[in-house]
């Protein structure tokens, strides 16, 4: 190293500067597209409010003992599904409410307010709102700077991915005429459910269940991507300065990101679980929530959460056809009345849509894309999972299709329930014997028409837009999406045969 | 109110770079510890770049103590000025969860995070006229350049 520099008396100690240069950047993350509005910035009460220690136990708790509630109606309550409290709050009202409006407007909200990691994450925590520091030089179980108890192991590598998820879900479809009817088999499964994800942190660190085992999580994250509310820094440069990484390690303020995300570095909602946490912990106030405009995520990374889209998608059709179809013969091979052997077939049936029929169908077009677009195509995975993404918008329209007669169809069983949960002949609020009235049910084909046709709109417009970052060439991207349009188009036209009739 | 760098005096750039070097420390470490149960390799580069980091700041506080002799070193942080100056970064929020960092691409952030450090000093060294600011700077930044070379050998290495 050359002595260039001189002692002190020599060196100037004031401002020398003539001339102003602009400071170097450091590769931020690209810009987001479109508008945000800083949600904590434009109402500080909210930010006062998800910065309390107390606010995730706050909204958690209420919740949790509705569910102990439902969780006692399936045991004790009426056998009869339209009139027990587990069935119709759960299985409708949740499901319309979790698909329709939290998803698509609030992300991963329901993550917030879950009560299924609840006693889990306490015992792992030690602490029900406190976030506590490892002590240094001890022997205390720790990530980062936050101690915590349990084994604190890491989950496998292995599997560390939503293939899971992926198939916890369709197994977990593939039943769903027992639990969606039976209120003691809903119990059954989301009582284990709860149980699992209570053992789960007490062995692995973080929160493994919601991560990579629960069911719900799966599309929960898929469908994020949509939505129109993100948790996010602010400024990047803050964070390139900033290197405590509390959002990643925790402090005596917060929790370090329990979903093992690096909050400040985060592009995309999939596992976010809006826990606050990081707004909390982080000590230049440089994480938010901000609202976006819908579909602004745009990164499928691995085929795991390929297949994700491939199911919901094709589930989406199966329990149109299924549920709101006319054809009686499918209800009562998912309710096993035709036997053990039918109900196998059935299975098989509707496991081989979303796990052969779909993702080769779209592998197929994949290829034609390729090979109709010329030009030099980028790698088969990148340009794959780049196609996948416009099944997002229009699986989450799907559902919002399929769901929507559920609640309006069946909403009078809401206020039955409400009034008599458990089926015992009470009417807490005087609406126990309002007779069923399906609301609006000549309009719901109409509505769900529309839905879908939102659905392909978007599609198109995503399936136009990734084809513009994979081929720099205009004519290449055109020719590349082509078929990938039609191939929604038809999916679509699926969907609106089904529900036009 | 964030100053620009090149309105700083030799012994606050000093000491700020000494602050740099002592912070990535900091990161680097954490990070380890974030990482402690994943792939090996990567916990152990994360710990080697801390201990290259605590090398980098002896050099600094040796030049300090040269130029300024038992002078205090003035509390200045990065927050104090408009720039970043050095700063590694991970580059996907979810390896934690997907267990996908590698340990080629800790050194890979590594060197990107050197070289935009020696980048940032040596424009500072050419835009300023004092002299004696432009030798500092330009001192600094072979010194980063130094940083880079030893991790690309290290880059040379894993290949
Ligand atoms: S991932 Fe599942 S268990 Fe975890 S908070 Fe979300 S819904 Fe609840
Ligand atoms: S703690 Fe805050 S400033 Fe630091 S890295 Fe995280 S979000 Fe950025
Ligand atoms: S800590 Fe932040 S990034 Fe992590 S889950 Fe909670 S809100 Fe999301």
């Amino acid at each position: 190293m050359s002595e260039i520099i001189q002692p002190a008396t020599n060196v100037p100690t004031g401002p020398e500067v003539v001339q102003k240069s602009a400071p170097t950047p450091l590769t931020p993350p690209p810009p987001p597209e479109g508008w945000r509005i800083d949600l904590l910035q434009k109402f500080p009460k909210l930010k006062w409010l998800v910065k309390q220690r107390w606010f995730q136990f706050a909204v958690i708790l209420p919740n949790l003992i509705l569910f102990i509630m439902f969780l006692m109606a399936g045991i004790w309550g009426s056998p009869v599904g339209n009139r027990n409290i587990i069935i119709v709050f759960v299985w409708i009202l949740w499901w319309f409410l979790l698909i329709s409006i939290m998803v698509p407007f609030f992300s991963r909200i329901w993550c917030t307010i879950c009560p299924f990691p609840f006693f889990g994450e306490w015992m792992q925590r030690g602490s029900l709102t406190t976030p506590k520091l490892a002590r240094p030089g001890t022997k205390d179980k720790k990530v980062g700077l936050n101690r915590y108890w349990g084994l604190n192991l890491r989950w496998p590598k292995a599997l560390s991915n939503i293939w899971v998820q992926d198939f916890s879900f369709l197994a977990l479809c593939t039943f769903s005429a027992f639990y969606l009817t039976r209120p003691l088999v809903s119990t059954i499964v989301l009582g284990a459910l709860i149980v699992v994800a209570t053992i789960l942190p007490l062995i692995f660190r973080q929160r493994v269940f919601c991560n990579y085992i629960c069911p719900v999580s799966g599309f929960l994250s898929l469908y994020s991507m949509a939505s129109m509310t993100e948790v996010r820094s602010r400024d990047y440069n803050v964070c390139l300065k900033c290197h405590d990484k509390s959002c990643l390690v925790g402090n005596e303020k917060g929790w370090g990101c329990p979903w093992f995300n690096f909050p400040s570095k985060m592009e995309r909602n999939n596992y976010c679980g809006l826990c606050m946490e990081c707004v909390k912990s982080c000590p230049h106030d440089n994480m938010t929530v901000r609202l976006r405009p819908f579909a602004s995520d745009t990164k499928i990374k691995g085929y795991d959460e390929a297949f994700k889209a491939f199911i919901m998608l094709s589930l989406a059709l199966a329990y149109s056809v299924i549920y709101l179809g006319p054809w009686g013969i499918f209800k009562s091979l998912a309710n096993m009345q035709l036997g053990v052997p039918a109900f196998i077939e059935y299975a098989i049936a509707l496991w081989s849509i979303p796990v052969v029929v779909v993702p080769g169908l779209f592998s197929i077009v994949h290829w034609i894309s390729r090979k109709f677009a010329g030009g030099q195509p980028k790698p088969w995975k990148e340009s794959f999972l780049m196609m996948v993404y416009p099944l997002v918008p229009l699986g989450l329209l799907a559902w919002i299709a399929f769901s929507l007669p559920l609640i309006f169809v069946n909403g009078s069983y809401i206020l039955m329930t409400l009034s008599d949960p458990f089926g015992w002949g009470w009417n807490l609020f005087h609406t126990a014997h309002i007779p069923w009235t399906p609301l609006f049910a000549h309009w719901m084909p109409l509505v769900q028409v529309i839905l879908m046709a939102i659905g392909l709109a978007l599609a198109l417009k995503a399936t136009f837009k990734q084809a513009g970052k994979l081929y720099s060439n205009a004519k290449e991207s055109i020719r590349f999406a082509a078929p990938m349009a039609i191939f929604m188009t038809g999916i679509v036209i699926l969907f609106v045969q089904l529900y036009a009739n | 109110m964030k100053k620009n760098i090149q309105e700083l005096s030799p012994m606050e750039i000093l000491a700020l770079a000494i602050h740099i070097e002592k912070e990535n420390q900091k990161a680097f470490i954490s990070f380890s510890e974030m990482f402690e149960g994943y792939d090996e390799d990567v916990v152990l580069k994360f710990k080697e770049l801390s201990k290259e980091e605590s090398l980098h700041e002896a050099v600094l506080s040796k030049k300090f103590t040269d130029l300024f002799g038992d002078a205090k070193i003035p509390e200045i942080t990065e927050f104090d000025v408009e720039e970043v100056v050095e700063a590694f970064d991970i580059d996907d929020s979810e390896h934690l969860i997907f267990d996908s960092l590698k340990s080629k691409k800790i050194y890979q952030l590594a060197l990107a995070a050197e070289k935009r450090a020696f980048q940032f000093y040596l424009n500072a060294s050419q835009k300023v006229k004092n002299s004696e600011l432009s030798k500092l700077f330009k001192e600094l930044s072979e010194l980063e350049n130094s940083h880079s070379n030893w991790i690309e050998e290290k880059l040379k290495q894993i290949l």
